[in-house]
């Protein structure tokens, strides 16, 4: 398992976190564009070189009815074993505090994915950002 | 005098020498004493030995209160205590912090820690200790404001610093929270200063530009209609200013 910068990851985390505000008021669509239009940082994933792009079935969530009304995201990262299950789930980071971690959790280790011509390499350290936000007027 | 850094402190060396004139007319056996005292911490600091350095600097302070009148000399060695009390036990720098203070004003020690940045490291400590204390918040904010640039990035001020950002947090006040987190931000990232500092300040600056959403907590649930409000579109340029810190921030790891 490669090691992960903490302080780059609770950056990531904040980064995202407010990006989750300009879903919320502008809605997707529009809130990218605001995004966008703030310049680009450097990319937030990074993935090996040459590695597919790797399908999943389910990848949804339900965000938590206990926290509805509130943003906040969880950085974190998993590995697929040879099945394309989920394992070693971990967290690295969440903003503004723990709060949507336990529900990310829960979602990751039901996903399943197609693992099949996908090389070890590119099965681990799977590092992913899940953003949590309700929008004006739902 | 002569002035040195050990690990980013700023200590003032004293010649025992000539101090021992002035302490001499108030009894022999106290002069003896905080210079003791204070030869110990200074073997202490060399040797990076700093909980021996404390004690030895807490018995040359206090000694010097009993034999040495009011001057540089005393007002530096209550700074040498502060300096090594504060970051690790905040509660014992109050009481040397106010006698620091106190001769600051009477114009001793100033050339050392100047007294303005002394009074806003007392005021963090109070705004700290104190959690509901937001006339101490209040006044470590102002008193920031007189804290000489140079003296803006000693480790012990940019602690009070983001102590007292956290307070106003705490205190409801987003937006003073976001300004004063941003800035220590920026003056960390200038100086090159250690990452996960850099983290907390944008945490904070984060959390704040988020608390100042025009809607509320749980107000992104309201309405649509609300996002025409020009109170929203001045809560998106604080998310746009800043999701660009923290890029700026991130912009030191290589990826």
């Amino acid at each position: 398992m490669t090691s992960f910068d903490d302080n780059l990851a609770q950056l990531f985390a904040y980064e995202e976190f407010l990006a989750t505000f300009a879903y919320s008021y502008l809605g997707s669509n529009d809130g990218r564009k605001f995004l966008d239009r703030l310049g680009n940082g450097k990319p937030l994933i990074y993935v090996p070189a040459n590695c597919p792009t790797i399908q999943y079935k389910p990848r949804d969530g339900r965000f938590p009815t206990s926290e509805f009304g509130y943003n906040g995201v969880v950085v974190y990262a998993y590995d697929l074993d040879d099945k394309g299950r989920t394992t070693n789930i971990r967290v690295l980071s969440e903003a503004p505090g723990k709060r949507f971690a336990d529900a990310v959790e829960r979602f990751v280790s039901t996903w399943r994915a197609d693992v099949s011509n996908v090389r070890e390499e590119c099965r681990i350290n799977q590092l992913q950002i899940h953003s949590f936000y309700t929008e004006a007027g739902i | 005098m002569l002035e040195a850094r050990i690990w980013g402190k700023k200590l003032k060396i004293l010649v025992i020498g000539a101090a021992a004139c002035v302490a001499a007319a108030t009894g022999f056996a106290q002069a003896l004493d905080w210079q003791d005292d204070y030869r110990s911490y200074s073997a202490a600091m060399e040797a990076r030995q700093w909980d021996k350095a404390r004690t030895a600097a807490e018995s040359a302070w206090r000694g010097s209160r009993k034999a040495l009148p009011d001057g540089d000399t005393k007002a530096y060695l209550a700074q040498n205590y502060v300096e090594l009390v504060y970051q690790s036990d905040m509660e014992a720098a109050i009481e040397p912090l106010k006698d620091a203070v106190r001769l600051g004003e009477l114009g001793y020690g100033n050339d050392n820690m100047p007294v303005a940045t002394l009074q806003f490291l007392l005021e963090s400590a109070e705004a700290w200790l104190n959690q509901r204390n937001r006339g101490a918040t209040n006044r470590a904010f102002e008193a920031f404001s007189k804290v000489d640039p140079a003296d803006a990035m000693l480790p012990e001020v940019v602690l009070a610093r983001m102590l007292v950002a956290r307070r106003l947090l705490s205190h409801n006040r987003p937006e003073d929270a976001a300004s004063f987190a941003g800035q220590l931000s920026e003056d960390l990232q200038n100086a090159r200063g250690a990452r996960s500092l850099i983290v907390n300040a944008e945490g904070i600056r984060a959390v704040a530009i988020s608390n100042t959403k025009p809607l509320g907590e749980n107000g992104v649930a309201t309405s649509r209609a609300r996002v025409k409000d020009p109170k929203v579109g001045e809560f998106l340029d604080r998310v746009g200013e800043g999701i660009r810190a923290i890029r700026r921030a991130r912009a030191v790891y290589p990826i």
